[in-house]
């Protein structure tokens, strides 16, 4: 029985298939972030929580 | 601030922070809810009697009401209060529009009321995390959409271009619960209160376990990751240890997490493939889960002094420590061969309360440490106190998971014991729960130190804002608006990821589209075939009145503590016969699986035991077996079953493809009486029991009485496993 519920299901293929998608997506990803040229720009965003709107009055 | 930013006029504005105290407040009573239903439900499991006999206070029926308080409303409201704040500060701009606030807080109480007035009374759709009845089904679309234009047009609105880390989990959170809603909830209602999913056995076991896991993923994780990113740093006045990291952290775990729902169905009926899927990407989970975990904890690089002294930090460092424990627990526990020992016991019990008291938990209480001084523009009343409170919460759930784990392995292992002789060593379930029994003490105690030690926290923050100074000025800010155009000197050369963030439309829908990608693979397969039987097959659909007894078995909660699925392991099918097909469920809307075995599992009890012994089981359990921890069931015998409404609930579940002639339709009340007077009979006969051919126990007789009788199906099962397979096309 087993047997004929899977013959409905031919697609053994589809954990191989999600598998190459992500680490395509997953290698272009840490290709793209891991440039030199990018670390100024990493450095600025990660002090984005701590840079507060200026208080009404305050002089910069 | 660019030089395009200095040339932009300064805009003036303020914060809405009071519907920020409003959630917050909400944050802190639904907890308590939450908190204290969850440690009567502990109780009642280590002593029957804690149900009382009375039918809104019975576990069945409370255990539901525990999660939906602890996920939607203690979790729900902690998101909405971290995300509004947070997003206003991150974005420089006040919330989109005040109106919408107010709907939407309003709203999500009155959702959470309504839950609260429905679930005690069985009026639940028997699905996990997804209990509450269609009209509130609605209500939570309405709301959830009154909050995404809220948050988006607050991002639309905003005056700092670039969207920090912690906005892109909002945007996560916002698209996926909503996707992963609409699609789990359609539904064809029966009547004002009760309704029937689309989906039905195998189809249902995969769409809501989907759903489930991914409400762990998109509600309890990516939210929380989001307000984590936000308030550590805050918090620790430090930078985010690595926005590469983040970057690489948030997109993994997004594409990963949605397929990591069929880990709960390992060794069931549901195809291998599906199952290989899930335990594949669940092991894969470890990772982005891990880097958020090292994102956070090296945050703290510089300022470790601060997490002995601060309680923000404390409670936060700590969740995150929780949340690490929990993330190698649940991959681990993903791979077949541990699920196979620790599926349906309290490991899986451990898991669940380490990562929502741990990490959900801890994060919320670090973050109300942090936003009630805030708010009130005061200082915390008592940094002893939150140590008592940390103190005491930590050895709470350290007893909680601690007494859990042993009670889950022990159990498992006992379970699966076979002697030499290939006959089970403990036949008897109630034997486990003999030895298991102490422990379900000790974890009420940890739940119990878990809620004093939110206690003291309620009373600090009491008496924070009492000594905050009355008549506070709404403060202004002021930022440059946000230039529409991108000149030269800004980051129109900078990479990909970082003009991404700047265009919040794009980055939503390719949120979206990562999601849906999972989805589909994951889902859509199953979705398309319509039947998992052959055209000879025997399954027959339920007759009426074991429709009606199905329904109650819903509406009582049976499937909290009761399986309905023997897994094709020796030890499942030595005990309760042979493994469940998935045409025995294909009538099943909604699927009864179950998740935990705290009784046996039922698939194939029908005709396993007398009529006489169910009625006697149900008045009460212990007088068929000793030992049993299940509550008793008076009204069952008092209430009348409601025989008209079976010809609207045949008439729903034809238009869902049951094989139900229109004749069946018709003649569903006279059909379902006529066997119920046969049952009533049937007991009459063997005992002095009288009158109970319209009583609800009968319904349920008949019902258990049906499960797993299906021999022409079983034999057929038989003889196509001894024949060679046939070649796959």
């Amino acid at each position: 029985m087993k047997q004929e519920i899977l013959t409905q299901f031919p697609w053994p293929w589809l954990p191989t298939l999600a598998l190459v998608i992500f680490f395509v997506f997953f290698i272009g990803l840490l290709i793209n972030v891991s440039m030199r040229s990018r670390r100024p720009i990493f450095d600025a965003a990660e002090t984005l929580p701590l840079q507060e709107a200026q208080k009404f009055g305050e002089k910069l | 601030m660019s030089k395009t930013e200095l040339h932009q006029p300064m805009e003036t504005f303020a914060y809405d922070d009071e519907i920020v105290k409003q959630f917050s407040l909400a944050t802190i009573i639904w907890g308590g809810v939450a908190f204290l239903v969850g440690i009567i439900c502990a109780l009642q499991l280590a002593d029957w009697h804690l149900n009382f006999g009375l039918s809104w206070l019975t576990f069945g029926r409370l255990r539901p009401l525990h999660t939906n308080a602890a996920i939607f409303a203690f979790g729900g409201n902690a998101i909405f209060a971290g995300i509004y704040y947070s997003t206003q500060r991150l974005c420089k701009a006040r919330l989109f529009n005040d109106t919408l606030s107010k709907i939407h807080f309003w709203g999500w109480q009155l959702i959470i009321v309504s839950a609260a007035l429905t679930l005690p009374f069985g009026i639940t759709q028997g699905k996990e995390y997804a209990e509450l009845e269609w009209p509130i089904d609605i209500a939570i679309t309405l709301i959830w959409v009154v909050f995404a234009i809220n948050f988006f047009g607050t991002l639309w609105r905003r005056r700092e271009k670039h969207m920090y880390v912690a906005l892109w989990f909002y945007i996560a959170t916002i698209v996926t619960v909503a996707v992963l809603h609409i699609v789990n909830s359609v539904e064809v209602p029966v009547s004002w209160y009760q309704s029937y999913p689309v989906y039905a056995g195998v189809q249902d076991a995969l769409v809501q376990w989907w759903y489930g896991h991914n409400a762990v993923a998109f509600f309890l994780t990516t939210p929380f990751l989001g307000l984590m990113y936000f308030f550590i740093p805050k918090a620790a006045n430090r930078p985010v240890y690595s926005y590469r990291l983040s970057i690489v952290h948030f997109w993994s775990l997004v594409f990963i997490y949605i397929w990591a729902g069929p880990h709960h169905l390992l060794y069931t009926a549901l195809p291998e493939w599906a199952q290989t899927l899930g335990m594949v990407f669940s092991v894969m989970l470890w990772a982005p889960s891990w880097g958020g975990m090292i994102n956070g904890l090296l945050t703290l690089r510089g300022s470790w002094d601060k997490v002995r002294t601060e309680p923000v930090l404390k409670f936060m460092a700590t969740s995150l420590t929780f949340y690490g424990m929990a993330t190698f627990e649940g991959p681990l526990l993903s791979i077949k061969s541990v699920s196979a020992l620790g599926h349906y016991t309290d490991w899986i019990i451990a898991h669940v309360h380490g990562g929502t008291l741990g990490w959900n938990g801890f994060l919320t209480f670090g973050m109300l440490y942090y936003l009630v001084p805030a708010l009130y523009k005061t200082e915390l009343y008592s940094k002893r106190l939150a140590n008592i409170h940390f103190w005491t919460s930590t050895i709470g759930i350290l007893l909680y998971i601690i007494s859990m784990w042993t009670s889950g392995i022990t159990q498992g292992l006992m379970l699966r014991a076979i002697d030499s002789t290939g006959k089970l060593v403990y036949p008897d379930f109630v034997e486990t729960i003999v030895r298991i029994a102490p422990l379900y003490w000790i974890r009420a105690f940890g739940g119990t130190l878990f809620l004093a030690g939110f206690l003291v926290m309620c009373y600090n923050l009491y008496k924070t804002w009492q000594l905050a100074p009355k008549n506070q000025k709404q403060d202004l800010y002021q930022a440059p608006a946000l230039s529409k155009a991108i000149p030269a000197d800004d980051n129109n050369s900078g990479p990909w990821h970082r003009r991404l963030e700047g265009l919040m439309p794009a980055f939503s829908i390719l949120v979206l589209l990562g999601i849906v990608l999972g989805s589909a693979i994951e889902i859509l397969p199953t979705l398309i075939v319509h039947t998992y039987a052959p055209a000879n097959s025997k399954v027959a659909p339920y007759t009426p009145l074991e429709l009606a007894g199905r329904d109650l078995y819903i509406n009582e909660g049976c499937y909290n503590c009761h399986s309905q699925m023997i897994r094709t392991l020796p030890e499942d099918v030595l005990r309760y016969g042979k493994a469940s097909l998935p045409e025995e469920s294909m009538y099943d809307h909604p699927f009864q699986w179950g998740s935990k075995r705290t009784g046996p599992d039922l698939a194939r009890v029908g005709g396993k035991y007398p009529d006489l012994w169910h009625y006697r089981h149900m008045l009460d359990p212990r007088s068929v077996t000793p030992n049993s921890i299940m509550p008793v069931y008076p009204w069952l015998f008092d209430d009348k079953t409601d025989f008209a409404i079976l010809t609207k609930k045949f008439s729903v579940m034809q238009s869902l493809g049951v094989p139900y002639t229109d004749d069946e339709v018709r003649t569903a009340p006279e059909t379902a009486r006529a066997q119920a007077m046969q049952i009533a009979q049937g007991l009459s006969a063997d005992s002095p029991i009288k009158g109970l051919e319209d009583k609800k126990i009968i319904a349920i007789i008949a019902y258990l009485q049906r499960l797993g009788k299906n021999p022409e199906l079983l034999n057929a099962a038989e003889k196509s496993e001894a024949q060679p397979a046939p070649e796959v096309q």
